[in-house]
């Protein structure tokens, strides 16, 4: 079986729009959870800063769906269902 | 409006970089005074902002209030001696006004300084501050800031 894809969620505890976006990104991988995994990265800690600026991250929440290495989509802002559900035209890829 | 490594810094604000504050002059004698955007963003999320009371006099380089988040603890300083004539009631409330505007809703005191044309003639104006902030924030190796969605600055 290929790897799961991976999405990862830049959150921080003063961002009011990070929550929600948190738990429609973990609703989305509940339903699939064969092909997706989900990892959030708090940049209240230092290694989630330091994963934020190597990522060029500027304003969170931002969403990075990825391969192993390939960054795949980018979503910078709250999401919306519509921005999340075309993550999955990658599973029929 | 100046900007260094996604860090804003309003061209009409003068700016302490040794105390990482901002400061508006009010026009009417006063100023206000809040934590710059990278102070907020060295901070991280504040949970509590205990400014010191209106009436009291201050001394230059002193406290005006304690921050504390959820990594550190510390005081915000004011720059010019004078005395405190109004605080930011809100931040009581929600002390993450100063994460989410920290140039505006997230003013922190008002203060009458003793000499405020002196005083504001020691602080850089808008892009001025530029140098001192890059070279601040190579020392706390701070790679760049980064916003809330909505952030108001």
């Amino acid at each position: 079986m290929a790897d799961k894809l991976l999405i990862r969620v830049f959150t921080h505890p003063a961002c009011s729009g990070c929550g929600p976006a948190l738990r429609m990104v973990w609703e989305m991988v509940e339903q699939e959870k064969e092909v997706f995994s989900l990892r959030t990265v708090k940049l209240e800690n230092k290694d989630g800063l330091q994963e934020a600026y190597r990522e060029g991250i500027k304003t969170i929440p931002t969403i990075i769906l990825s391969s192993g290495e390939k960054e795949l989509e980018r979503i910078v802002g709250s999401p919306s269902r519509e921005q999340l559900a075309a993550f999955k035209s990658y599973l029929k890829r | 409006m100046a900007e260094i490594k996604n860090c804003l810094l309003p061209d009409d604000l003068y700016y302490s970089v040794e105390n990482n504050v901002w400061v508006r002059d009010l026009g009417d004698g006063t100023i206000s005074l809040g934590m710059t955007d990278i102070a907020q963003t060295l901070a991280g999320s504040v949970i509590h902002c205990k400014p010191k009371a209106a009436g009291k006099k201050v001394k230059a380089n002193k406290s005006i209030a304690t921050v504390e988040s959820g990594k550190w603890v510390g005081p915000v300083k004011c720059p010019f001696s004078g005395e405190i004539v109004a605080v930011n009631e809100q931040l009581a409330q929600d002390a993450t006004i100063l994460n989410k505007s920290p140039y505006k809703e997230g003013w922190i005191v008002k203060v009458r300084p003793d000499n405020l044309e002196g005083d504001l003639a020691n602080l850089a104006k808008g892009a001025d501050a530029i140098p001192g902030f890059e070279a601040y924030m190579a020392e706390k190796e701070l790679g760049e800031c980064i916003h809330c969605e909505g952030f108001d600055g």
